[in-house]
This record gives structure tokens, C-alpha cells and sequence, in this order.
């Protein structure tokens, strides 16, 4: 098991990585497949936050963020998981538990090493034109697991 | 001359300072907003010492994509010796802003008389001047 280095803000989830395959997560509500084609992640991110509002699980004000956070992780799957090969797919569920409401984001490529990750508020990484997108998952979500060596990521949030 | 509109994308030249805006920014748009800025991109590229002004107060989300293509901006408009500055950020956004500590680096403004006039200078619209929409990016 793997942990995100060099974290030391405490208003963020820390980042898991876990060798094994994803348990079972409570109830899922909403599953999704699409092809590994950047176009199609927007408007399934639309669609599952309209589904997440009429299940009550977010309030207006939050859409931006869990927007955010579900499209960085497909937009990771798509491109990074898959390397963009449109027939390999990239699934979204929505589950519900007793404590929290998550997403699970699954790809069919073979994982990734967090230590490769950098971080994006070292001095250069301020200028970086890309890899915020883990860190901003970390921020906005209570719970950041990756299984499979990093093939399927789990976000939550607490209820 | 009228501020001109190219889509997505606003513009108006006060004085020689070009300010851009978005009609719209939703998650639907998001997108469209990456290509446009995309085309900015281009735009600070062909052009030396410009003076510019994003005014993002229609952007109600933004990846971290956008954000990138914000920061590449940035880097094109100082590699031109120009001057880049952002106003009207609303809250989601001065939050990613605020949590990505990209305000160290970019120049942001409640809105954009006050960013035009951060400049140091103040007056009507330059015809000498046209903005990114009249160039065709």
C-alpha cells in the first residue's frame, strides 16, 4: 500500500493505493461505461451530477466541486489509464453507504505509481500547465483510494 | 467601436488594453472554454507588449485543465512581454485559484474597471487597437 509523500495539509484526504481490487461499496446507484474519448467525459459528468442532486447527495453549491472531481478522474482514466485508446472503457459508479456517498472510476489500464505524481504546489509546479488534478480530487474529497495499483479510484464523501 | 463577440469569447479594447470575456461558462461549456482559450494562446503569441485583462466573471467552472491553459497563458504573455491579468473571478474559481496558490503568480481583480485601471491608465475605447475577436484567432 502506497501513500501520497510529502502531504502535509490536513484539510486534505490522504491518498491510498491499494494492490487489490475494489471491495463492494455499499449500494450503487448509478453505472456508466463510456469509450476512452475525452468528448463523452462532460456531459457524464453533467448527467451524474443531475443524478447526485435528485438523489439529494449534493446541494447546488457543491457542483462545482464533485464536477471537478469526477471529471479529473475520468479525464486521468481516459488518458492516462487507457492512453486514450477509445476501445478501452472507463466506468463510473455512484454508491451510496450508511456514512458516505463516492464514486468509483475504473479504467482498463494497469495501474500507475503515486511517487511519479509530483506535486504541484513545489515552486515549479505553480507553473506547471497540468497535474493539479490528483490534488485537487485530495482537497474537495474525504476519501481518495486507488486499488488495483491504481487502475480503479474510489472518492468519497462523508453524509 | 462596440465590444465584439466571437462566440464564447467578449471583447473590448479601453485605451489599448484588450478585455476579454466569456458569454457563458458552465460545466457544459467547459470544453469550449479550453479551445478558447487555446485560441488566446495564439492570439498572445503573434502579438509583443500587449496588455490584457480575463475577465472571468461568466466562468462558473473551470478544470484543472482550464487552469493549465490559464497559467499557459501567462507564460506566453511574459515570454511577449505582455501583461496579463485576470478579474471577476466568483467563488468556485478563486477557491481552486486560492487552493492551487496560483495567486502567487497571477494578478487578480475584482472586476474589471479595476483591472483595466490598474494599468494606470483610464479612457474610451482605442480604434488603433482591435482586440483578439476582430484579429480572428
Amino acid at each position: 500500500m502506497a501513500t501520497h509523500k510529502g502531504d502535509t495539509a490536513q484539510s486534505r484526504a490522504r491518498i491510498v493505493v491499494h494492490s487489490e481490487p475494489a471491495p463492494t461499496h455499499g449500494q450503487t446507484l448509478y453505472d456508466r461505461e463510456i469509450p476512452s474519448d475525452i468528448a463523452l467525459i462532460t456531459p457524464l459528468v453533467v448527467r451524474a451530477l443531475e443524478f447526485l442532486k435528485s438523489e439529494s447527495l449534493i446541494i447546488p453549491g457543491e457542483e462545482s466541486r464533485v464536477g471537478l472531481c469526477i471529471e479529473e478522474a475520468l479525464q486521468n482514466a481516459v488518458k492516462h489509464g487507457n492512453k486514450g485508446d477509445f476501445r478501452k472503457k472507463v466506468r463510473l459508479q455512484l454508491f451510496l453507504t450508511d456514512t458516505e456517498w463516492g464514486a468509483v472510476v475504473s479504467d482498463e489500464g494497469s495501474g500507475f505509481d503515486l511517487n511519479s505524481v509530483r506535486d504541484p504546489l513545489q515552486s515549479e509546479g505553480v507553473w506547471g500547465e497540468s497535474g493539479r488534478g490528483l490534488y485537487l480530487i485530495s482537497h474537495f474529497m474525504d476519501r481518495v483510494e486507488y486499488y488495483s495499483d491504481g487502475s480503479t479510484l474510489v472518492l468519497a464523501r462523508h453524509l | 467601436m462596440e465590444p465584439t463577440k466571437d462566440g464564447l469569447l467578449t471583447s473590448n479594447v479601453i485605451n489599448g488594453i484588450v478585455v476579454l470575456g466569456f458569454t457563458r461558462g458552465r460545466i457544459r461549456d467547459e470544453r469550449e472554454i479550453l479551445k478558447t482559450l487555446e485560441s488566446l494562446g495564439r492570439y498572445i503569441e503573434s502579438k509583443a507588449s500587449l496588455k490584457v485583462v480575463i475577465d472571468l466573471s461568466n466562468v462558473e467552472y473551470l478544470s484543472s485543465a482550464g487552469l493549465g491553459h490559464l497559467v499557459g497563458l501567462l507564460k506566453k504573455a511574459r515570454s511577449r512581454e505582455s501583461t496579463l491579468k485576470l478579474c471577476g473571478l466568483r467563488e468556485a474559481i478563486q477557491e481552486l485559484f486560492d487552493v492551487m496558490k496560483l495567486t502567487k503568480i497571477f494578478e487578480i481583480h475584482t472586476g474589471s474597471r479595476e483591472a483595466v485601471a490598474s494599468f494606470g491608465v483610464a479612457g474610451d475605447v482605442d480604434p488603433d487597437c482591435p482586440g483578439p475577436c476582430a484579429a480572428r484567432v
